[in-house]
């Protein structure tokens, strides 16, 4: 079954690759790239943001994220303030070894890179039932159009059609996706650029 | 995301949507050993362990460890990580015998480890029948030890777990039943209490992922280096070109997820 919202797409794609009639691709398989386009659009330049509230359990620190996260963005305190994002190995050196197991009444930090795919800690435990908000970088939503741009998700997909196809125009809609995505990455990720934040 | 997800996502790639080329168990085999790599390249599984002396008195790494990201020992001191020389260097201790909380971790390959100085507890270790496995409790209806629902987790598989290692156990293990006719029954009556291991220390590190389990967010990666074996070792299809080309889109995203960790500084060499 297609997907009505990408028929601008589709069109698109068909009239640049000279397959008015989808002979050479069908409409399903050129879905599940425009699909992985937006995704794609998402996880490099974090244009589609969720949030949801997250109330800590007892003793409990370490928390995973919903399973269309493609990563953390931020956590939010109770009257909306960030909690900084610090690399594991800083927070040893101020927190001292035991900087995992240590409790505390207000949440100073969130630690992304010490525990499991999509999981963060909290530093430190905070006690029961402490209110967060949690925005995160999520995928797109399966037969939906949440990136309307055409020629970016055309790119894409075109791009993905060419290199099941084996053929060289493939590196040329890459790049093209690529750079149309740059200015928007510039936008719309800068805070969580490398470096930025420390 | 899910095997299934990933494998419809190749066959589009290697336009082969009918399974007429590649089957699926080898596709299958491929998507699995692109995971592994990812995992490997990117440090992005973790998991913690015990260290906990097994029946015999080695130290084994859980199956799919990969590399240690940080250690902690019951004294809240960092276990750090080091060649057996050179605690042998430090410590002066000729036959690494010293009994204490552990302070150090030395690799002996094979997937042996050891610790210094060595933990003085020691795990409990029941002898089993070949006959008789263990369940599991995973609820206590009524909270005071009245009821019990048991998963039963295996038949022998269950023996050798538990031969395998303490950190296998847990409060909950140590229900004995003859597997054959379910009589939840042997010589320590139901229930046989296991004296659970005081964990000496406790090792954070890089995992690869379950078998069978798809645990990479990023599945594309996985895809892109599936699609390169494919390709270069299918013989009527090689094109090691083109899998050159897929394995170097495999490796930017890799190493993009990497660099993402250098940004925050997840080294694993920084802590041990």
């Amino acid at each position: 079954m297609t997907v009505a919202a990408f028929n601008a797409i589709r069109a698109r794609i068909r009239s640049a690759s000279a397959d008015a009639d989808g002979i050479r691709w069908p409409d399903s398989e050129l879905d599940t790239y425009i699909q992985e386009a937006q995704d794609e659009a998402a996880r490099i330049a974090g244009l589609l943001i969720d949030r949801y509230a997250l109330t800590t359990t007892d003793g409990n620190g370490v928390y995973e994220l919903p399973s269309d996260a493609w990563r953390l963005l931020r956590v939010l305190d109770a009257d909306g303030n960030e909690v900084p994002q610090y690399p594991f190995a800083e927070i040893q050196k101020h927190l001292g070894a035991d900087w995992l197991r240590q409790t505390g009444d207000m949440v100073r930090f969130v630690v992304t890179d010490f525990d499991d795919w999509n999981f963060f800690r909290l530093v430190p435990i905070p006690p029961a039932a402490t209110a967060f908000t949690v925005e995160y970088v999520r995928r797109s939503t399966d037969g939906k159009l949440e990136i309307p741009d055409v020629t970016l998700c055309a790119d894409y997909a075109l791009g993905a059609a060419w290199l099941r196809d084996r053929d060289d125009r493939a590196t040329a809609c890459s790049g093209r996706f690529t750079s149309r995505l740059g200015w928007q990455r510039s936008r719309g990720s800068a805070r969580i650029g490398r470096g930025t934040f420390f | 995301m899910d095997y299934a997800t990933a494998l419809t996502r190749l066959r589009l790639l290697l336009a082969d949507p009918d399974g007429a080329v590649w089957p699926d168990n080898r596709l299958t085999d491929y998507l699995g050993r692109g995971q592994n790599e990812y995992a490997r390249q990117t440090g992005c599984l973790r998991r913690s362990f015990e260290i906990c002396p097994e029946l015999d008195g080695s130290y084994r790494f859980p199956p799919n460890y990969l590399r240690p990201v940080y250690g902690l020992n019951s004294n809240t001191e960092p276990v750090r990580k080091m060649a057996r020389s050179k605690v042998l260097e430090i410590t002066g201790d000729d036959d690494l015998a010293a009994v204490g909380v552990p302070d150090a971790l030395y690799e002996l390959g094979a997937g042996q480890y050891g610790v210094y100085p060595v933990p003085d507890q020691e795990p409990d270790f029941p002898a089993f029948d070949d006959d008789y496995g263990i369940l599991e409790m995973i609820q206590d209806y009524d909270d005071d030890g009245s009821g019990y629902e048991f998963r039963d987790i295996g038949d022998d598989t269950a023996v050798q777990l538990l031969d395998a290692g303490a950190y296998e156990m847990s409060d909950f293990w140590g229900v004995i039943c003859s597997l054959d006719d379910n009589v939840f029954e042997s010589e320590w009556g139901t229930v046989r209490d296991l004296t659970w291991f005081t964990a000496a220390a406790t090792i954070w590190h890089q995992r690869l992922p379950d078998e069978h389990v798809w645990e990479i967010g990023d599945y594309l990666a996985a895809v892109y280096y599936a699609a390169a074996l494919a390709y270069e070792e299918q013989i009527d299809r090689r094109d090691t070109n083109f899998a050159a080309a897929l394995r170097q889109m495999a490796a930017g995203r890799m190493a993009e997820r990497r660099s993402n960790n250098d940004y925050l500084q997840t080294d694993q060499s920084r802590w041990f």
